[in-house]
């Protein structure tokens, strides 16, 4: 599910916007640096995970503004120049972080309610991974219920087929793209605040983020949430699967897949074609 | 009854990249007029039409209401009431009916009693309202691009070559609604790839050829016009 925190915000940014984002792995990293950070220097009384989730999603939200703008600087010139544009941002980030933080990796404390165990079936798991599985599906629904559902979602997927008829139509495009934009890495934001309960929060952790979110949005389908969910779940579980038998092959048989998709159905699962 | 200008282009330039495609176009048109813009493929009748909506780079004055448009976004061109029938209708065919108008509605800050007005209009898509554009018949998305259009209750109303690959029957349907639309007092400002069936839409006509207005008058003069210059038309 922390996957599908990722892999969603990349895949509305690139299905509404067109736009590929390679700094979105540092987006989610920063998120978490936020998040700890924030953590261990306000005083006691505002020492909460949620206002340190809330704060960095709001930063790492404007920082993804920041870059759609930037973007939208570059006009019309060919995708490359995007991709090595959004690349340098991620080394960018990568660098300040390692600079500001260092390279050890840390925990957020997880507040007690989450710190436990339960059991079911005779298995105890962490509650905190439930929290996270709770995370994910709200976060499916609601930005399902977004797109289909409100106003601005639909003026997204519009533009998402034709932007200059958008334009013609009195639709302030710019306007659309940021806020989407926004709430693309708002989504991953969340995703970062919350991993540093589960996972060590490092500044190598945006590498394995990006790829992985790559290859959930290829394998899903582009511009598909429903796949994006569903993909995140499968990767989730090919990871575990191949960590079982042989935990060095895990990521490359997630690019195996990515690139047996890629040959045979490009659009990936469940996406549709870009024209 | 035609009172004051609320189209004006003055020595317009547009360009692809930095080939010039118009070369220094006037014309003008006045409210509650409907004026066609007539030529051959590529002679730049589209491209006017996409010069007027800030869609491309373009030198010289364009004034909308008087009000000179030439740096200002798209959007806000659209929003001062110049509503866009593009060539091709250019739909969003994954989604239907209803939304394709609602698209429109969010970008004019329009309410929704104006999707009662295009459904008045054109009943027809009424009872497709939840069909997808893309399943629609070639008349039916055209009705839908004309009613997408007219959601912003615009002033003018610029057509990109209306009938297109449209039936006969379809075309007599379209020409009833134009008649109602004009009756509301909307100018239009339509372009047309050859003379025949402008008579039953355009006042008057300007030919464009090779960016260039080479003439503007009636429709039965720029017939002659036409003839006599080896135009076909």
């Amino acid at each position: 599910m922390l996957l599908f925190l990722v892999a969603s915000g990349l895949t509305i940014i690139l299905s509404t916007l067109r736009k590929i984002n390679f700094a979105h792995g540092s987006l989610f990293m920063l998120a978490s640096f936020f998040a700890f950070e924030f953590l261990r220097l306000v005083p006691p009384t505002l020492r909460s995970i949620w206002l340190a989730i809330i704060v960095a999603t709001l930063v790492v939200g404007a920082v993804g503004a920041f870059i759609e703008r930037s973007l939208h600087f570059l006009g019309e010139r060919e995708k490359v120049y995007e991709i090595l544009l959004t690349y340098a941002y991620a080394l960018i980030i990568y660098e300040a972080v390692h600079m500001l933080f260092g390279s050890g990796g840390k925990f957020i404390k997880t507040p007690s309610y989450l710190a436990g165990r339960v059991n079911i079936f005779s298995t105890t798991f962490p509650v905190i991974g439930f929290f996270i599985i709770v995370v994910g599906v709200s976060a499916y629904v609601g930005l399902w219920f977004f797109i289909y559902k409100t106003r601005i979602g639909l003026l997204a997927r519009g533009i998402s087929f034709d932007e200059e008829t958008a334009r013609t139509l009195g639709i302030n495009t710019n306007r659309v793209f940021l806020f989407v934009f926004f709430l693309g890495c708002a989504v991953t934001a969340v995703g970062g605040g919350i991993s540093g309960m589960w996972i060590p929060v490092t500044p190598y952790m945006w590498e394995l983020a990006l790829l992985q979110a790559f290859c959930i949005v290829i394998i899903g389908g582009i511009g598909s949430l429903g796949g994006a969910f569903i993909g995140s779940i499968g990767v989730g579980q090919l990871t575990s699967f191949s960590i079982m038998i042989e935990p060095r092959i895990s990521m490359v048989m997630i690019f195996i897949v990515t690139a047996i998709v890629l040959l045979v159905r490009p659009q990936g699962i469940f996406g549709r074609e870009i024209l | 009854m035609v009172s004051e200008e609320i189209l004006g282009l003055e020595e317009v330039k547009a360009f692809y990249n930095h080939t010039e495609i118009l070369r220094g176009i006037t014309l003008s048109v006045m409210r509650r007029e409907s004026v066609g813009l007539m030529g051959r493929i590529g002679a730049g009748k589209t491209t006017t039409l996409k010069s007027i909506l800030g869609l491309l780079r373009t030198s010289g004055s364009i004034k909308f209401k008087g009000k000179e448009i030439t740096r200002i976004p798209t959007f806000r061109i659209a929003n001062m009431g110049i509503g866009y029938v593009p060539e091709g209708r250019k739909l969003y065919g994954e989604l239907n009916v209803n939304e394709n108008l609602e698209i429109a509605m969010a970008g004019a800050h329009s309410d929704k009693e104006v999707l009662s007005i295009a459904y008045d209009l054109f009943p027809e898509l009424k009872d497709k309202k939840f069909n997808k554009a893309k399943l629609l018949s070639g008349g039916e998305r055209q009705m839908l691009s004309i009613a997408r259009a007219l959601v912003g209750k615009p002033e003018l109303l610029l057509m990109d070559e209306p009938y297109e690959g449209l039936a006969v029957p379809i075309i007599r349907r379209l020409n009833q609604s134009f008649h109602e639309i004009r009756k509301g007092g909307l100018t239009i400002f339509v372009t047309w790839a050859s003379i025949k069936g402008l008579e039953s839409i355009a006042d008057r006509i300007y030919i464009i050829d090779r960016g260039r207005i080479i003439f503007n008058g009636g429709v039965q003069e720029g017939r002659s016009f036409a003839s006599i210059n080896n135009l076909i038309l």
